[in-house]
């Protein structure tokens, strides 16, 4: 039979939480939620600003005799100027001002260790892992925003980006 | 479910993700040597998805899920996307039903 499987996120521990559903959405800010507003300043000069990480996973709700595989990550479009969405496989982490990535001198900038996220499907963890028992599968992925001074959306806590999608393989 | 995967063996057997008593098997319960179909059917037991596997291929068969994340949604949008085919050193033949309709690539990644 195959699992129930949803996105989840994973967050305002020390140690990692229960998943919540995601699937309804999450605002890309500078705390540790899923839905505050604590703002990314829009850079007046050249140069991303970057909101705090978010683990995010693939979660089995109900089990099956299956096994999941290949996770990637993509958009279903592409964000407005000066908006870029990134992410890194990972353990749980949680964020903190001390942990966030720090501001790049560049517009657009991807920062180090993580890939940005586009219309093409990426892998952020190909290993096959069963979906017998219930619980996160696979690694987190480590999910932040940018935004740069090409940005001209102007402030506020409804800025949208294209949906998320995460792709999976199931046997 | 509203679709099932059957193997067919080169003596004729077969294997099915459901069998007539209405147990399920994963496919990776299902033995992987011989195989000389793979199949996706309805609900009616009508196949829409099939490849045949080269002796000594290995076969290959999944779903792929893809999970999009809308906010304005009800509830997320799921789409299933089965696939068959088979490897064989640098060949390969992956066949996924999208949309109601059948792409043939040698690249696993395409859809």
């Amino acid at each position: 039979m195959a699992a129930t499987v949803r996105a989840s996120y994973y967050g305002g521990s020390g140690s990692e939480p229960a998943g919540v559903t995601a699937e309804t959405g999450a605002k890309l800010n500078r705390d540790d939620t899923l839905n505050g507003t604590t703002p990314i300043p829009i850079p007046t000069a050249t140069g991303t600003n970057y909101s705090w990480f978010k683990n995010m996973a693939l979660e089995v709700t109900t089990l099956g005799a299956t096994a999941i595989s290949n996770r990637k990550l993509s958009l279903s479009g592409a964000p407005s100027a000066g908006l870029t969405l990134h992410f890194k496989a990972s353990a749980y982490t949680q964020p903190t001002g001390g942990n966030q990535v720090a501001a790049a001198g560049t517009n657009d900038a991807v920062p180090a260790t993580y890939t940005q996220i586009t219309t093409t499907p990426t892998v952020y963890d190909a290993a096959s892992v069963s979906a017998g028992s219930t619980g996160r599968n696979g690694s987190m992925a480590l999910i932040l925003a940018g935004i740069s001074n090409l940005f001209v959306g102007g402030a506020g806590s409804a800025t949208a980006f294209p949906n998320l999608i995460f792709t999976y393989d199931e046997a | 479910m509203d679709a099932y995967w059957i193997v067919i063996y080169r003596d004729g057997t077969t294997f099915m993700e459901v069998d007539d008593q209405g147990r399920v098997s994963s496919w990776a319960a299902a033995p992987h040597e011989n195989v000389e179909e793979l199949q996706f059917v309805n609900a009616a037991m009508r196949p829409f998805l099939r490849v045949l596997v080269p002796e000594g291929a290995e076969p290959v068969l999944f779903r792929r899920h893809r999970l999009e994340l809308d906010p304005q949604a009800v509830e997320p949008l799921h789409d299933v996307i089965p696939c068959v085919g088979w490897r064989k050193g640098r060949e390969a033949k992956y066949c996924f039903a999208v949309d109601g309709r059948i792409i043939e690539t040698n690249d696993l990644q395409a859809v």
